[in-house]
């Protein structure tokens, strides 16, 4: 760890030195040098890692056609993968041009559908071990750290990230919709009960949906609806890239901080997808200013 | 808003922040504290949102003097200002709309469109001419160019929001004074609205049909004022709600008081509705709980979007940006509560 640190900051270093541009270009460019490099590309990935060691490892893993690389194991939260990583690993196969029968995709919750059009190969729930070389998510969480910390710009990551809807499971294509979706916390169960009277609703079991298990169900369920109502995160960032106009009710001692709260936002800008966050409060506040004791009509019809 | 003019696109330089505050409280200092603000001739979101915030913070931190300072606008929004100034100038007090409209649109068609004052033009300076008269020169003025100069790059996320919110200070927005002729006659609690079409809310029958219905569900639980007025400064067009009863009390304002007259009313709401950008940027500093609408959200800009939400909860107020179907969830959501 600590070589792969000095390594990385010794060229680095150098790099920024004129004279040395030139050699170390020369060097760079031998195919013996590059398949060398190509097995220690790890190096670049290590602890303290820059987006631009990040760059440099995709460029040389993109070099050998025949290497095939594994993105992940994801272990995190949903909400996470789909702001954070899933747009990355799109990022890295289109801008490098990987082959997507090079690529496999690790995460957890059986959801090869979100990564299908990056990577050929899904494993669930553990490491891909055929794979010759691999992108941990630890270096992208560790380089958006200062981001989310709200000391860096939004750029060099939405510089490396692909916003793209994703398709529900195929086993939802023929659901009937017509609903919206609500998948809010015990805490909120007057705003549940109020959806329940005005319209048809699925209610989806925000307790067990941190642990994954149901992801795929409530994926078909979210994707089919009109709206979705949430207090998690990660359905709410599914409701979005499913193209579901989405409120999230918002707690402020929720592990999703404002810089995570603005990148959702330009997601929905950047897909077109209505996002709206309301703090418990404030949901209250816009659901009494909406009322006037009298009942409301439906805007779309409901089929 | 749209910020994506090459004009907008400059390499970030850390140091240049504090340059340009240092260059502007140097001005200031030089014109032994008499102080021009403005003109101001743009959109009102980045008015409300990064202008009138920004001059807040320089005003505190570089100790401008409000007895000596002068704002420069249009539409009577003195009141947006408060204590930052004593004297407050109209630009339609001088210009009429169709003046200030072709004047306007000529400039964003000679500039390929750019639609920001990122440097004193001649138009500013023709507009300082007639506004304050010549002298204006043997003063320091803070022109909105200082703005755009400082946080063009947070807005093409090269900067982190951090860069404005440390340089903006909130407070709470008074409500307009002299303005009580448009009150007359609302009822006590009511919904202002106010769409227009935009990028964002383009003029499609999908939106004008959207526009009937909300309001047409709107006026069906509480009474509807619609802010729409006569008056046209710019590209934006007012969507006018059919088959459906509203109070119109701004019919025939002045131009010089439209802003004024429109805040005053918001000012008043129990809610307001209308595309999201310009009025939906102010209504939360009122705390009135806001809806605004985008059909299309690719066409917002990401920042400021997180910005007005960021300062609707500074406020304590609820801002939902959302389409028609979003607006189907809200509502009923509101339905029994």
């Amino acid at each position: 760890m600590i070589v792969g640190r000095f390594v990385r900051s010794l060229y680095g270093s150098a790099s920024k030195v004129s004279l040395l541009r030139g050699p170390l270009d020369a060097l760079r460019s031998q195919p013996r040098v590059r398949r060398t490099a190509r097995r220690r590309a790890g190096v670049l990935l290590g602890p303290g890692s820059t987006w631009t060691n990040v760059d440099g490892a995709l460029r040389l893993l993109a070099e050998d056609p025949s290497l095939a690389i594994a993105f992940g194991p994801w272990e995190g939260d949903v909400a996470f993968e789909l702001l954070y990583w899933l747009p990355f690993v799109r990022w890295a196969r289109e801008a490098y041009a990987l082959d997507p029968a090079r690529l496999i995709a690790v995460s957890q919750g059986d959801v090869a559908h979100w990564y299908a059009d990056a990577c050929a190969t899904y494993v669930d729930g553990e490491r891909a071990t055929h794979a010759e070389a691999t992108i941990s998510p630890r270096v992208v969480l560790e380089l958006v750290a200062a981001y989310r910390a709200g000391t860096a710009p939004v750029r060099p990551l939405v510089k490396r990230a692909r916003y793209a809807f994703v398709p529900p499971p195929t086993a939802a294509a023929e659901a009937p919709g017509g609903y919206v979706a609500l998948a809010l916390s015990t805490s909120l169960a007057a705003h549940v009960e109020r959806l329940r009277h005005a319209g048809p609703v699925v209610e989806l079991d925000v307790g067990v949906a941190g642990s994954r298990q149901l992801l795929r169900e409530h994926h078909a369920i979210l994707a089919h609806a009109s709206a979705l109502v949430s207090s998690d995160w990660g359905l709410a960032l599914l409701g979005v890239v499913s193209a579901v106009p989405t409120i999230v009710v918002h707690e402020t001692a929720s592990t999703f901080l404002e810089p995570d709260i603005d990148l959702a936002l330009r997601v929905g800008t950047v897909l077109g997808t209505s996002l709206t966050v309301l703090e418990s409060t404030r949901l209250d506040d816009l659901a009494a200013a909406l009322s006037a004791g009298r009942p409301y009509e439906i805007l779309t019809s409901r089929g | 808003m749209p910020t994506d003019h090459p004009e907008f696109v400059h390499p970030s330089n850390p140091d240049a922040a504090e340059r340009l505050l240092e260059e502007a409280a140097a001005a200031v200092a030089a014109a032994d504290g008499e102080v021009i603000i403005g003109p101001w001739l743009g959109e009102v979101g980045f008015e409300v949102l990064y202008w009138i915030p920004f001059l807040r913070w320089f005003a505190e931190k570089y100790g401008l003097d409000s007895a000596r300072t002068t704002v420069v606008s249009r539409g009577g929004v003195g009141a947006w200002y408060t204590r930052l100034h004593e004297c407050y100038v109209d630009i339609f007090d001088v210009f009429t709309p169709d003046e200030f409209r072709t004047t306007t649109l000529a400039l964003w068609e000679s500039t390929g469109g750019l639609q920001k004052q990122v440097a004193m033009r001649e138009w500013d300076e023709a507009v300082l001419d007639r506004t304050i008269g010549v002298d204006w020169r043997e003063r320091a003025v803070l022109h909105p160019s200082l703005m755009y100069r400082l946080f063009r790059n947070v807005w093409q996320g090269a900067l982190p929001l951090r860069d404005f919110l440390d340089r903006a200070r909130q407070e709470p927005w008074p409500r307009p004074e002299g303005f009580e002729t448009y009150l007359r006659g609302l009822p006590e609690r009511y919904t202002a609205v106010r769409f227009y079409f935009r990028e964002s809310f383009p003029a499609t029958a999908e939106n004008r049909a959207v526009v009937d219905s909300v309001v047409r569900r709107l006026a069906a639980t509480r009474p509807v004022v619609l802010l729409n007025t006569d008056v046209v400064v710019d590209d934006h067009v007012d969507a006018e709600p059919t088959d459906v009863q509203v109070h119109r009390p701004l019919a025939g304002v002045s131009p010089a008081r439209n802003l004024g007259a429109q805040t005053a009313v918001i000012a008043g709401a129990s809610l307001f509705v209308g595309t999201y950008g310009g009025l939906a940027h102010l209504a939360p500093f009122y705390r009135v709980p806001t809806i605004g609408f985008a059909s299309d959200s690719r066409e917002i800009n990401p920042v400021h979007l997180a910005l007005a939400r960021r300062t609707a909860d500074d406020y304590r107020t609820a801002l939902a940006v959302t389409d028609g179907r979003g607006f189907d969830a809200l509502a009923a959501l509101g339905a029994a509560a």
